[in-house]
């Protein structure tokens, strides 16, 4: 990768003419197909018993669908359907307005029941009594309704249903109508945790002696799912009545655990599924207590992403501000701001010094490096000439005669800007006119983010540019005065056989395998999963290895990388039509093409008994908990 | 805000002389500085807030802001504020005092109410009894002498435009008001856990600490006083009377006349109560924030040096009996230098010159371990008590009706029936002689099964349970280290002892798992009740993420170690992840 210039979708080759069979995998650098399904190709030696582990893996959302609640149920969105509607009302009128409202207040909160009052006098049996009781419920609710809107005119997506909501931030293409919702791999062992539209989890694996299917009342509406590192049974669910702890016994054979299996985890009012007050809650899930980590603006938390060695905590908001948290040093923030878009997806390198985040239009960039956890900051390195960096500006691209070094220059220590912002500043310096109107209505937040293995680097996407932007934490020589595009998402289209297909775009979803070599990232309007192949060390770079395709019709929902895997990485796609493929890509990892560990921060090194260790959104690495 | 410049972590404390123990050098080093910078940050934060409150009620003259700032500088700072301020930094001191005496690394578990009882009378907490009332009476007059207002004074005029003067009753129902709040928070602070240090499970600064909790202690303070009010008031109306009236006698002068009509004495009353319910809200969240403030600079990490020639040594200090604050300083020193800091680990795995010996690692791991053993020991004997007392009541459940019944034929059968026929003059003693025996065994029998005076064998085993945070940071640490080792242990030394560290570790974990009691979710009871099983929940979660911290580490080695055959199968469980 040019560490200026970035890499394009152009670089790319052609989308595999075999993947409508439905088979893929990566071999010698390059994506292969085989017409017969995967049957025929034996991959490298030793590579037998994955295949057997695959084929236990694999589910669909079709197999599931027997476990739902009827067959409607799937297209039917969830938490609408409420078993008291079922029931005739007590007669008593006043029984029923404190009756519902009661249960309303217990069940759902205050304003609940204070929106219940306000309905529930209605026809003629109203009393004098009841009509006075309602008359104060809706002064109340106008009074609260008056002070929210003022708050959500500053936050619009505190406007949003909690649905609604879920699927705004989610790294799921269409959370509402996709039958697989979120997947998760377990850090250390091929099991898998896969959510359904049903609200309904199955988690498959080789060595367990059934395939559990996690069922609860208050697990409504699944919006992410993490294994808890360094245990082999806690899954943590967040979803829209807040968080629930599974304990799924790898050693039973119940195929439906009971709710004593399960752990909820009431979080305050305004924190599920995206948070709308300013605070992070940390969560000692062991004690059951908790750590409400505030700070002002933002308008939220919609997402975090522990670094791998568990030093950093990414915290993107709905708004153009997002913090990296510092679990070491006292638990500080360093507070970034993006100008164009909120940033759409990101992760982290494995040495954690390296943050990559995405946003949308094209360009490809690479910022100095900063310091992690030492709190001194060292001078911003100036690494290439801005020459080379190609920005698309409504269709036309623009070459900035800027040089690096003077971009990074940020006048607000506190709120540092992004690079794109200071892109967009140093063009509206030399093109005055030509961006002003798409910058006049910018909000945007980070979309997706990860981090690498190491917690050196994170990468992350905005919601409105196809950039993958990061963040270098190197220790030696890193620099937090910005963040760097490092590759460009712009969408083309290429013709295959005759038939022209978009690819790239918005990002949707970025992955990161836990070794950092593999990175996938995956469109909103596009049905490629674009595969990169990853270094860390030197330099940060990314080098195309193809684009993967479902079959016919088929575009990605979401995706995980399995976390351990002898031969390289699988990476694990759920397509739109509810079918799970895992795609190995077979490769030599790093370590063992090079035995001596590479050290990349002071306090971590890339070794095997870290391998298992992974970015998850829910739980933190064993190293930060107490 | 509560850094300290003796103790702050990212500096060893000065070293100690030959002479000073580490116990002396601890109390003198770290714990007085301590305690006299929270009481300074204290008595601020709590002229600040008295500064705010005072700003507040003369807000109708901010239309005229130079009025208002200097109506308010001058109401604090003027020469009538003096004595009260005065009064409110000695209330920060003598609550520095208590925590200082009172301040406990280990929750309390009420035994039965017996135990509460016996606990009351002792002298050091009737001295602290005092001292809280002390505390609520003095920090309520103060605010009303400073804040002014209708009964800012003991006396008024007896009537409008008199010379003569009358004893409020108001201002004295006001101090007894925060005097009886003193004692609910005395209450709170012994039996309670209110003197408890509660670790945080992460590391943030003080200032963040404090300002996440700044609104909910505000708010608790509110409900716990709003609740209260109405043992106050009962509490006032049987007794709060008598003292208006010994006050008015012992001055000799008259109480202040009441209201004439009944709605004007009740407006009166509930005006009263709300000065009552709003001073009493400020003077309990002032100790709640002194004693939050105190908790909170006590719990700074201290990082200790890992050279045991230097005198406060981490090896020294994990040892030390007392005080039990700094050996828990310590250990959570050393896990924290065993997760986050590479350079200190190495010294850790040094060897020791000359010679060549792991001396430090050997210290420090006997000291975990030793600790370890000691807390499974203090488990047994526990669950000993436990098993003899279920062992106890079944006997006395199968023997007891027996026994009675026996009795009974005895005295009532056979010899007996003989006696009293021959002795017509026994037979009537005999029987209320009878009588009185079953009456005494039933009185007996109903004392022992009543909660309040019969220990709970099960709390036996959650006073175990209460003590093992040390106990949780050893394991962390230990292991932590361990799978450090992998890379950075270049002689070797943790080799020596690993499997005899594994072993324990798959012990302790069958020990808890053993006697962990009935799994009680965390969230059923306020926090402050239930510390012991929260520490019993994380010492479980603890144990396990630990040995899976050193099998994933060591990967398919650990089959290598040698562990007892009992534990193998387990131990297997682990690498596979099927535990």
């Amino acid at each position: 990768m040019n560490p200026g210039g970035g890499s394009s979708l152009l670089e790319f080759p052609l989308p595999l003419a075999g993947a409508s069979h439905g088979f893929c995998c990566e071999y010698d650098a390059t994506l292969r197909s085989d017409a017969s399904g995967g049957g025929g190709f034996e991959g490298p030696p030793g590579a037998g018993p994955l295949w057997a582990c695959l084929r236990v893996l694999t589910v669909s959302a079709d197999s599931a669908e027997p476990l739902s609640v009827g067959a409607g149920s799937l297209n039917e969105p969830s938490g609408l359907l409420s078993a008291k509607n079922a029931f005739l009302p007590p007669r008593q009128e006043r029984q029923l307005q404190m009756r519902r409202a009661l249960s309303t207040w217990l069940d759902e909160g205050f304003f609940s029941a204070l929106e219940s009052l306000a309905s529930t006098s209605e026809g003629r049996f109203t009393t004098c009594w009841a009509r006075g009781l309602e008359g104060v419920a809706r002064a109340l609710l106008a009074t609260y309704r008056m002070t929210s809107n003022i708050h959500s005119s500053f936050n619009p997506h505190l406007m949003l249903s909690g649905e609604d909501m879920i699927a705004r931030f989610s790294p799921n293409r269409d959370w509402f109508g996709s039958k697989i919702r979120v997947m998760a791999w377990h850090p250390h062992t091929l099991k898998l945790a896969v959510a359904f539209k049903t609200d309904q989890i199955q988690v498959l694996g080789q060595d367990l002696l059934a395939s559990p299917t996690l069922k609860y009342k208050r697990q409504r509406g699944v919006a992410c799912l993490a294994w808890r590192p360094l245990n082999g049974s806690e899954l943590a669910v967040g979803c829209l009545t807040g968080l629930l702890i599974w304990t799924v016994d790898p050693l039973s054979v119940a195929a439906r655990p009971s709710a004593s299996c399960v752990n909820f985890l009431p979080t305050p009012p305004g924190h599920a599924p995206v948070t709308t007050d300013t605070s992070m809650i940390l969560w000692n899930t062991a004690s059951e207590t908790k750590v409400p980590l505030r700070r002002v603006g933002g308008g939220g938390v919609h997402s975090v992403a522990w670094s791998p060695d568990a030093t950093k905590v990414l915290a993107a908001t709905p708004s153009t501000v997002f913090r990296v948290w510092d679990t070491i040093n006292q638990w500080n923030h360093e507070r970034w701001n993006v100008l164009a878009g909120h940033v759409n997806t990101a992760c982290w390198s494995p040495c954690g010094s390296f943050l990559l985040f995405s946003t949308n239009p094209g360009a490809s960039h690479l910022l100095p490096q900063f310091p992690s956890s030492g709190g001194s900051s060292a001078a911003a390195v100036p690494v290439a000439d801005m020459s080379q960096i190609k920005i698309d500006v409504n269709g036309e691209v623009i070459k900035s005669p800027m040089n690096f070094s003077d971009m990074f220059k940020s006048p607000i220590r506190d709120s540092r800007i992004a690079l794109k912002g200071q892109i967009i500043r140093i063009e509206r310096a030399f093109y005055d006119k030509a961006l002003e109107s798409d910058l006049s209505c910018i909000s945007s937040h980070v979309n997706t983010a990860c981090w690498s293995p190491c917690g050196s680097f994170l990468l992350f996407s905005t919601n409105q540019e196809p950039l993958i932007y990061c963040l270098n934490f190197h220790p030696v020589g890193g620099s937090s005065a910005a963040a760097v595009p490092v590759a460009d998402m712009s969408q083309i289209k290429i013709d295959v056989n005759g038939e022209v297909i978009n690819i790239g775009g918005p990002i949707q979803s970025m992955k990161w395998n836990s070794m950092g070599e593999r990175l996938a990232v995956s469109f909103k309007n596009s049905d490629c999963i674009a595969l990169y192949c990853t270094t860390l060390y030197p330099t940060l770079g990314l080098s195309p290895i193809g684009l993967i395709q479902g079959l016919e019709g088929e575009s990605p929902m979401t995706m995980e990388f399995a976390h351990k895997c002898d031969h390289g990485a699988i990476l694990s796609v759920a397509w739109s039509s509810g079918r799970i493929q895992h795609i190995p890509l077979f490769y030599v990892p790093l370590i063992e093409r090079n035995p001596a560990p590479l050290i990349i921060n002071p306090d971590f090194e890339i070794h095997n008994s870290f391998h298992g260790q992974s970015p998850t959104q829910l739980f933190s690495t064993p190293l930060a908990r107490s | 805000m509560m850094s300290s410049p003796i103790s702050s972590p990212g500096k060893p404390p000065s070293p100690c002389s030959a002479q000073s123990s580490p116990a002396h050098w601890f109390e003198h080093e770290i714990f007085r500085p301590r305690i006299t910078n929270s009481i300074i940050r204290h008595a601020l934060l709590t002229a600040f807030l008295i500064l705010v409150c005072h700003a507040f009620f003369n807000a109708a003259l901010l239309l005229h802001p130079l009025t208002w700032m200097s109506t308010t500088l001058g109401g604090l700072f003027g020469p009538s504020s003096w004595l009260y301020l005065a009064l409110v930094l000695g209330s920060t001191v003598l609550l520095g005092w208590l925590v200082h005496r009172h301040v406990s690394t280990v929750p309390f578990v009420p035994q039965s109410a017996l135990s509460v009882l016996w606990g009351v009378v002792e002298v050091p907490v009737l001295l602290s009894l005092g001292a809280h009332l002390t505390l609520g009476a003095l920090l309520t007059r103060s605010l009303m002498g400073i804040w002014g207002g209708s009964y800012g004074v003991l006396t008024q005029p007896c009537l409008d435009g008199s010379e003569f003067r009358c004893i409020d009753e108001s201002h004295i129902l006001l101090v007894q008001s925060g005097a009886f709040m003193g004692g609910f928070l005395w209450f709170g602070f012994h039996f309670r856990n209110g003197n408890l240090l509660h670790f945080p499970p992460i590391r943030q600064h003080g200032s963040s600490q404090l300002r996440s909790r700044l609104a909910g202690i505000f708010q608790a303070s509110f409900i716990e006083v709003i609740l209260n009010m109405r043992w106050f008031c009962f509490f006032y109306i049987v007794y709060g009377h008598r003292l208006a009236v010994t006050v008015s006698q012992l001055s000799r002068l008259s109480l202040l006349n009441g209201e004439e009509s009944v709605f004007r004495y009740l407006w009166h009353q509930m005006v009263v109560l709300a000065h009552a319910i709003f001073l009493d809200t400020f003077v309990v969240a002032a100790i709640k924030l002194g004693i939050e403030i105190h908790n909170i600079s006590l719990m700074k990490p201290v990082m200790f040096p890992v050279d045991p020639n230097q005198a406060p040594s981490l090896v020294t200090a994990m040892k030390s009996k007392n005080p039990s604050l700094m050996k828990y300083l310590a250990y959570m020193d050393f896990k924290n230098l065993s997760t986050f800091k590479s350079a200190r680990r190495q010294q850790l795995f040094e060897l020791s010159q000359p010679g060549g010996h792991p001396r430090k690692w050997t210290q420090v791991s006997q000291a975990c371990v030793s600790e370890i053993e000691e807390f499974m020991g203090t488990l047994q004997n526990a669950a000993q008590v436990v098993s003899s007392s279920a062992t106890n009541a079944q006997t006395k459940e199968s023997v007891a009706p027996i026994s009675s019944n026996l009795r009974y034929r005895f005295h009532g059968g056979g010899a007996d029936n003989k006696e009293s026929k021959a002795n017509g003059v026994g037979v009537s003693s005999d029987k209320s002689l009878k009588k009185i025996t079953n009456l005494w065994d039933k009185l007996v029998q109903r004392f022992s099964k009543n909660k309040l005076f019969t220990a709970n064998p099960e709390l036996s085993l959650r006073n175990a349970f209460a003590q093992c945070q040390i106990v949780i940071w050893a394991i962390e640490g230990l292991s932590q280290m361990i799978a450090a080792s992998v890379l950075e242990d270049d002689f070797g030394v943790v080799q020596r002892n690993l499997s005899e560290i594994l072993t324990l570790l798959l012990n302790l974990q069958q020990t808890v798992e053993r006697y962990k009691g009935l799994s009680v979710s965390c969230k059923q009871a306020p926090a402050n009740k239930i510390r012991d099983i929260q520490l019993k929940q994380e010492l479980r979660s603890a144990v396990k993420t630990s040995i899976y911290r050193i099998t994933n580490a060591f990967g398919s080695h650990v089959s290598a170690i040698s562990v007892p055959a009992e534990f193998q199968q387990k131990l297997d469980n682990y690498t596979r992840f099927q535990e």
